[in-house]
């Protein structure tokens, strides 16, 4: 049902209706006509009373009697045509009025689902929009279009063809009802997505009179839409990722899980959170039963102490640590060797897990106890005759043995020679040690200045010999530093015999120890004798390495006493350098932290 | 005259350390075994001071006799002068846990030095 405009043509679609109105019309005007004759009548009655008294031959009485007659026939019939105009006139508006308010109510109900409702005249092209359109466009009476073709102009060029080709082929085409969308703008100039609706009602003939019909605007829906699109295109991206991070993580997952490494995965306090299946063949503990017990438990019973804290503390520290002095039996009961590696796995700095990586080294512990075994077999076994040739060829040599001269001067060589035996020998020992990681390190107190001392006192005959003058340059304030005792024998045992070995007759060595810095000791051996050649300068902390000028001074050097030097006093987190210039002399200098850096080995 | 007990299983160097005790006025008494070394002990004669080497003949070594010793009210105070060529450290700290009275690489001395050291050694326990 449509609503009905004031302005709206009546329809008029029945054949009898036409027909009654035409007799209707016929009794209308016949109705004017009599009135009008009796108004003639009357008049020439009134007006020329005696004329027509005489004309007719009666009584002027009589005249007067026909005008009264004519003047009632005339009041009569201008009554009734009256009162059936204002009949008609009431009826139409009561009908007006009842049709008023059934648009209203239809409209009403057709806008209270917010949609505009308007009219269009197709003959006049006029528009009606109804006051709820006018708000949702924002035009008041004034602006609000008052044709379609004004309305027009408030399409968006992009949809008027197209608005156009729809109600072209809708009206011209016999539908009834037609939908269509397009871009409608408002009073303020803002674009408004908007549907359009339209009845189009047609005469009995098909012509097409008007066309009613509702706007919705749907520009909220439209945005929805639009933000709906690209939600989906960006979750649809999202997802894309996490599957991409997926296949990832699960690469990485596959790569742990097969690793030949036992790995493991803990928090904070080094409880298992996962272990891979290398696990089990470490330990042979399998990765459910690890789940929830303390990384390194089925080492604490047999690995040393300080490694088990060592670890405790890496833990609690978020540090990394490399050890491999991890021991462990298997089920059945198997010993067995490994190494781990712990590192944290931080956030914003702060461990949130850890990952422990084992190898298990039982071969090659084994392998380097084997060496480690060999090499002091071998000393052992190397150093016995060393010992029965020095001790034989000192028994010759003392007084009560009557022996001549010239053949006392032999056995001294062959002493000699047998010493120089003994020293290669402690080298090469020393050496095995330090590549095997196996060098004896207790740290102690030790007074530096002692220890120079006792190194001193061991070269006294050969610097007697050479009248080299010793001159000890040690300050007060020299620190004790936690040292090896052996080791720190070594350093200046070396630099003092190379200071004294390589100066010639009546040359000078001194020896510096002081205190550097706060947390250092420096020392120095400075001697003026032959010097290092530049270019052979380089190689001089090299393994058995001699420069030319050493060799034809002491044929007997090994080349490892500076190498295990450098060696010991780097491992310490010290350092060790020199000067050198020939025929000047050489400066060998470093310093000691008073601390030690290294840990405690358990040998 | 006082006597030295010798733990050591090498003939040659045995020859040479008791020639050199005898020389120096000492009585050495020669033991090649951890249990013969402590049937010394435990018998008749009186050790003042025990020469000790590590590595010995049966399946005792050094340490073994050492820990013996020490365990004994009567015995723990006789001095050991350790003269070996062990390559490993691990033994000496050992050795000076013990409470022995010096440890020698047997290479890097000459046997007066050891001798030197005993003797001064027993003279100032006096």
């Amino acid at each position: 049902m449509t609503p009905t405009p004031t302005q709206r043509i009546p329809l008029s679609n029945t054949s009898e209706t036409s027909w009654m109105t035409t007799i209707s019309r016929i009794a209308y005007l016949l109705a004017i006509f009599v009135a009008f004759l009796s108004l003639c009548a009357g008049g020439f009655f009134i007006l020329t009373p005696n004329i027509v008294a005489n004309a007719l031959g009666i009584a002027p009485m009589f005249v007067q009697i026909g005008v009264s007659i004519c003047v009632l026939i005339f009041t009569a019939i201008a009554g009734l045509l009256v009162g059936n105009v204002q009949r008609e006139l009431s009826h139409a508006n009561d009908i007006t009025q009842r049709l008023k308010e059934t648009r209203d109510r239809y409209a009403e109900i057709l806008e209270s689902s917010g949609a505009g409702a308007w009219e269009r005249n197709l003959l006049d092209d006029s528009l009606y929009v109804s006051d709820h359109w006018r708000s949702l466009f924002g035009y008041d009476e004034q602006h609000a279009p008052k044709t379609y073709a004004e309305l027009l102009e408030s399409v968006h060029p992009d949809d008027v063809s197209a608005l156009k080709e729809t109600l072209t082929h809708a009206i011209g085409g016999g539908m009834r009802v037609y939908k269509t969308d397009y871009r409608l703008k408002t009073n303020s100039g803002n674009w408004r997505y908007i549907i359009e609706e339209g009845t189009i009602e047609r005469t009995s003939d098909g012509i097409p009179m008007h066309v009613s019909g509702s706007t919705r605007d749907i520009s909220a829906i439209r945005e929805a839409e639009e933000l709906l699109r690209r939600r989906t295109d960006e979750l649809r991206k999202a997802n894309e990722r996490i599957h991409e991070e997926m296949l990832n993580t699960k690469k990485f997952a596959q790569a742990v899980a097969s690793s030949n490494e036992a790995i493991l995965i803990t928090d904070t306090t080094g409880i298992i959170l996962y272990a891979n299946n290398a696990w089990e063949a470490l330990t042979g503990v399998s990765p459910e039963k690890a789940l929830g017990t303390y990384a390194i438990a089925p080492f604490e019973a047999l690995s040393p102490i300080s490694v088990a804290q060592s670890v405790r503390q890496t833990f609690h520290d978020g540090t990394t640590l490399f050890t491999d002095d991890l021991a462990g039996t298997r089920g059945n009961n198997t010993p067995y060797n490994a190494e781990v590696y712990i590192a944290p796995i931080s956030e914003h700095h702060t461990p949130i897990f850890y990952t422990a990586i084992f190898s298990d080294v039982t071969k090659r512990k084994a392998v380097d106890k084997a060496k480690t075994e060999f090499v002091s077999l071998a000393s052992h076994q190397l150093r016995t005759p060393l010992s029965t040739i020095r001790w034989y060829t000192e028994m010759l040599l003392s007084e009560n043995m009557a022996i001549p001269e010239e053949s006392r001067s032999y056995i001294k060589e062959i002493y000699d020679a047998n010493k120089r035996m003994i020293e290669l020998v402690e080298s090469l020992l020393n050496v095995s040690r330090l590549d095997l990681g196996t060098m004896r390190w207790i740290p102690e107190p030790i007074r530096p200045i002692e220890a120079a001392k006792t190194a001193l006192k061991e070269l006294q005959p050969l610097a007697r010999e050479k009248h080299i003058t010793i001159i000890e340059s040690f300050a007060t304030d020299a620190p004790d530093i936690m040292f090896d005792r052996a080791q720190m024998h070594m350093i200046f045992q070396n630099l003092l015999s190379n200071a004294v070995k390589y100066t010639p007759q009546n040359g000078v060595v001194e020896i510096t120890i002081q205190k550097e810095g706060t947390e250092h000791l420096f020392f120095s051996v400075k001697d003026n004798g032959y010097g290092i050649p530049a270019d052979q300068q380089s190689r001089i902390f090299n393994k058995m390495f001699r420069a030319d000028n050493a060799k034809a001074v002491d044929a007997t050097g090994t080349g490892l006493g500076l190498y295990i030097i450098k060696h010991i006093i780097e491992s310490d987190g010290g350092s060790i350098h020199f000067d050198s210039e020939v025929g000047k002399g050489s400066t060998f200098y470093g310093i000691l932290p008073i601390q030690p850096i290294r840990k405690v080995a358990e040998e | 005259m006082k006597h030295i007990l010798v733990l050591e299983d090498d003939s040659a160097l045995i020859t040479a350390i008791e020639h050199q005790l005898s020389m120096r006025g000492f009585s050495p008494v020669i033991a090649r075994t951890v249990e013969e070394g402590l049937s010394v002990i435990d018998g008749e004669e009186h050790i003042d001071a025990i020469w000790l080497d590590h590595y010995l003949l049966g399946k005792q070594n050094g340490l073994d006799f050492v820990a013996r010793l020490k365990g004994s009210e009567h015995t723990k105070n006789i001095p050991v002068f350790v003269v070996s060529n062990s390559a490993g450290a691990e033994s000496m700290t050992s050795y000076m846990r013990l409470g022995v009275e010096q440890y020698y690489t047997k290479a890097d001395y000459d046997l007066s030095q050891i001798i030197n050291d005993i003797s001064y050694a027993l003279e100032n326990a006096q």
